[in-house]
């Protein structure tokens, strides 16, 4: 398989709510019965367990949308593409076991094999769509579960290796983009209400990263006690709303406080994006990230949040390398020029528009 | 001060309010692990008779894997499906620490499983969980063990 040739689910269609919004997310934890678990299995049940699930899914119908990648023979800028795309975890990336994933041509589904879990089913969509990843990760794990045996718990469910993910393993996650809600000081008070709710608030690439750019993602903590669609439910219906809408307040409150600066923030970004020649991936995160809050206010027409989309993922490091063969960046200078060139060239539109 | 069951010394001691009457249960580890499935598992002889255990000689492992509790306290990780019950009952803790005191899952179980048996000795357990939670008054644990009792009826009906 050739991986990511496309631009992947995040280029979809924006959706509704897409001011805030950025991506959806529903993730399955299973593992089978008759194995150990990824963290007590040894080389040749690790092996078995990859060419089952493999192996068992090729066949099916429920599976042949996937292409697998075997991950110990895969270079390692590859590797880190898959990271930077959301399709694997960092952790998984950076594991030596014997591991694959299979990832779907549209890059909607991936399941990875051998990370913490034996299984890893997740789905991920554009905009605002929990139930749509919720049906297409559920529709991949019906139908392993009707091939494979899964390991089950009278009282505790799905069985997880780590007690976080145990009862119905889902882990429903929302990127979310909250640019006014730090300007004005309001994200503790989120983060804070988010932990009371069982919620963890998390950086650009979940647990354990940095927020780059704005943006968070939202995700249950409770896998326990309630039904995956009581999970899904209360996300969509609850706090995802709720916090958009706190968004928007912010927002609103920022605008009518200082017209001015919200305009110039937005000038500033677009001018140091359309004309600096080096760009670190921290400010280039920053700087897309006020110029998808300015697309968001009406400030431009000559771009498109789709375009600040494909760019988040074009600045990472791996992105940049696997699209210029036979010229490695070696240096971080090298790096940040080929960013910043790349940067000047996509938003061109945008450089004629400010004048 | 000896156990209030047997002649052996005591090393539970715990203050128990039971339908408002307080009184103070002395227990050999013996019988506090014979206790421990009757007590609520926040409940301090629980943790007690854990840090008890888990300081002396004889450390629970799992047949299925060999993981031991002080491994799986470290890493916080289950090495496999036995682990569940062999590292019972220190690993209901974690799980209902981990999971804002949850007591059960509820809802969707694979279609695969062959285990009637272990579904009946199940459904007496929840049974059990739930009068125990009624009379500790904790209603929300006793809601969702009723929740997952509706469940196991509602799997064993589908299948008959
Ligand atoms: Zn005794
Ligand atoms: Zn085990």
């Amino acid at each position: 398989m050739k991986p990511i040739e496309n631009g992947g689910p995040w280029l979809g269609p924006l959706g509704r709510d897409a001011d805030v919004v950025v991506a959806s997310r529903v993730r399955l934890a299973r593992n089978l019965a008759g194995f150990p678990f990824t963290n007590r299995a040894n080389t040749a049940q690790r092996r078995e367990v990859v060419s089952m699930i493999r192996d068992r899914s090729q066949g099916a119908a429920w599976g042949r949308m996937l292409g697998w990648v075997d991950f110990q023979a895969c270079q390692a800028e590859q590797r880190t593409q898959m990271v930077e795309r959301h399709l694997v975890s960092k952790q998984f990336a950076a594991s030596d076991a014997p591991r694959a994933v299979g990832v779907s041509a549209d890059e909607t589904l991936s399941v990875m094999v051998n990370e913490e879990d034996h299984l890893r089913i997740q789905a991920m969509y554009s905009g605002l769509r929990i139930d749509e990843c919720f049906a297409a990760a559920s529709a991949f794990d019906r139908g392993a579960e009707s091939a494979l045996d899964y390991a089950w718990h009278h009282r505790w469910g799905y069985l997880t290796a780590c007690p976080t993910n145990v009862g119905c393993g889902i882990r429903v996650s929302v990127m979310l983009h909250l640019p006014a809600l730090r300007l004005t000081s309001e994200l503790d008070r989120v983060r804070r209400a988010a932990k009371e709710l069982h919620l963890a608030l998390r950086g650009f690439h979940g647990e354990g990263s940095e927020p780059m750019g704005d943006f968070y993602q939202l995700s249950n903590q409770i896998t326990l006690g309630l039904r995956d669609e009581e999970v899904v439910g209360e996300l969509r219906d609850r706090i995802i709303p709720q916090v958009i809408r706190y968004e928007r307040l912010a927002r609103e409150t920022y605008r009518a406080k200082a017209p001015g600066a919200a305009r110039d923030r937005f000038i500033r970004a677009a001018a140091l994006l359309t004309h600096a020649r080096l760009m670190p991936l921290d400010e280039a995160m920053k700087l897309l990230g006020r110029l998808r809050l300015g697309i968001a206010s009406g400030l431009t027409e000559a771009i498109d949040s789709t375009l600040v989309h494909r760019l988040l993922l074009q600045v990472q490091p791996a992105h940049l390398a696997l699209a210029r063969p036979g010229d490695p960046l070696e240096t971080l200078e090298q790096q940040s020029a080929a960013r910043a060139t790349l940067l000047r060239d996509a938003l061109a539109p945008l450089r004629a528009s400010i004048g | 001060m000896k156990c209030d069951q047997c002649n052996k010394p005591a090393v539970v001691h715990e203050t128990v309010i039971t339908a408002g009457v307080q009184t103070t249960v002395h227990l050999c580890a013996e019988h506090a692990m014979m206790q421990l499935h009757h007590v609520p598992a926040s409940a301090p002889i629980a943790e007690l008779l854990a840090a008890h255990l888990t300081g002396s000689r004889h450390q629970p492992a799992c047949g299925g894997c060999g993981m031991t509790l002080a491994e799986f306290r470290k890493h916080n990780l289950a090495g496999c499906s036995a682990c569940f019950d062999a590292l019972s009952p220190a690993i209901d803790q974690a799980i209902q620490r981990a999971q804002g005191g949850a007591a059960a899952h509820c809802g969707r179980a694979p279609a695969r499983r062959d285990d009637a048996e272990a579904r009946q000795a199940y459904r007496a357990r929840l049974l059990n969980d739930l009068e125990q939670a009624v009379a500790a008054e904790r209603y929300e644990v006793a809601a969702q063990v009723r929740n997952a009792l509706r469940d196991v009826d509602g799997i064993a009906g589908q299948q008959a």
